[in-house]
């Protein structure tokens, strides 16, 4: 089928367009004016001098706001954002904030473990005292027979 | 491609009109008949045609030859410009202004009869593919057309275009397929 099929679509190869409308269509295309070749040439010249101005004029802009954030006053900046715009500053703030941070946990491991054998002596003091309540009432019924 | 095409174009680029009558005559029944298979009538074909050629005289200077030849080109405005038809179309269809007799390929291949049906049927087949199958498949094998050169018109890969003339192959068989079945159920009721 395949074959056959190549063969029917190279067939639509015979399609041509009727003489009289190629005749026609060809004759009224031609006669439309045609910008001369000088007003092409002044179009297209237009036309690349607007891109390169342009793409200049980009250039421009580009350096120049560049241009001011290399030379931005710092003086009236408050100390907050000038120190974190410096790089030492910033790893330094960075550094001491591990530090802070390792200290407070270290306060808090302490705490907690002294809470932790306060309140396992008491249970363990509660204990004692319940044996030994036992222990006297034992006696006082050996002592009541 | 047409004998020393660059210099023809480089004329008519210049505001030739002879020499861009001659990119006329050659290149007129291809873009006819890549215009023609996706249109519905014969005078909608013709009008897009004329369109295009205009089109092209135009704005012939902003033609850059790029190693591809002229047809790519005119082959890309031809594909707009049936996009716009069919985008406009959409809009303004009447299907009581539409006449069944200008479907038939008949009008433009009169001789011979007995093929003309079979091709009614492979040209109704390729206008049920979507529009890149259709391009690639009239390009490839109405037209032969290089594969590099249906890359630039359509803007897609080699490797794309034989994707989709792979795919447009399997499914214009099918269409056929269902097309045959379909008549030979109509003839046993």
């Amino acid at each position: 089928m395949e074959n056959n099929l190549f063969n029917k679509i190279k067939l639509l190869k015979q399609i041509r367009p009727e003489a009289g409308f190629a005749l026609s269509s060809r004759r009224i295309i031609l006669d439309t004016t045609k910008k001369s070749h000088y007003q092409i040439l002044f179009k297209k010249q237009l036309q690349q001098t607007f891109i390169l101005s342009a793409a200049m004029g980009m250039a421009v802009v580009l350096l120049v706001i560049v241009g001011r954030i290399s030379s931005l006053p710092l003086e009236g900046l408050s100390p907050e954002l000038i120190s974190s715009l410096n790089s030492k500053d910033l790893t330094l703030e960075q550094e001491n904030l591990n530090f802070n941070i390792q200290l407070a946990e270290a306060k808090y491991y302490k705490e907690s473990t002294t809470q932790v054998t306060m309140a396992l002596n008491n249970d363990l003091d509660s204990v004692a005292m319940q044996k030994q309540a036992e222990n006297i009432n034992s006696l006082i019924k050996e002592l009541a027979l | 491609m047409l004998e020393n095409e660059a210099h023809i174009i480089r004329q008519a680029q210049q505001g030739n009109p002879e020499y861009f009558g001659l990119l006329y005559d050659h290149y007129l029944a291809p873009i006819y008949r890549f215009v023609f298979l996706k249109v519905d009538t014969k005078a909608e074909a013709e009008d897009l045609v004329h369109e295009v050629f205009l089109s092209a005289w135009k704005n012939i200077e902003d033609y850059d030859h790029l190693g591809f030849p002229f047809s790519s080109w005119l082959y890309q405005i031809a594909r707009h410009k049936v996009i716009d038809y069919y985008r406009t179309k959409k809009n303004n269809l009447n299907i009581e202004n539409v006449n069944e007799e200008n479907f038939k390929v008949a009008n433009a291949v009169e001789s011979e009869l007995d093929k003309n049906l079979d091709l009614d049927r492979v040209k109704d087949a390729i206008k049920q593919l979507g529009e890149d199958q259709q391009n690639v498949l009239i390009m490839r094998f109405v037209e032969d057309l290089s594969y590099p050169e249906i890359s630039a018109v359509l803007d897609k890969s080699e490797g794309a275009i034989r994707l989709i003339q792979h795919r447009a192959i399997q499914n214009l068989k099918q269409i056929i397929r269902q097309s045959v079945e379909t008549k030979n159920g109509e003839q046993f009721i």
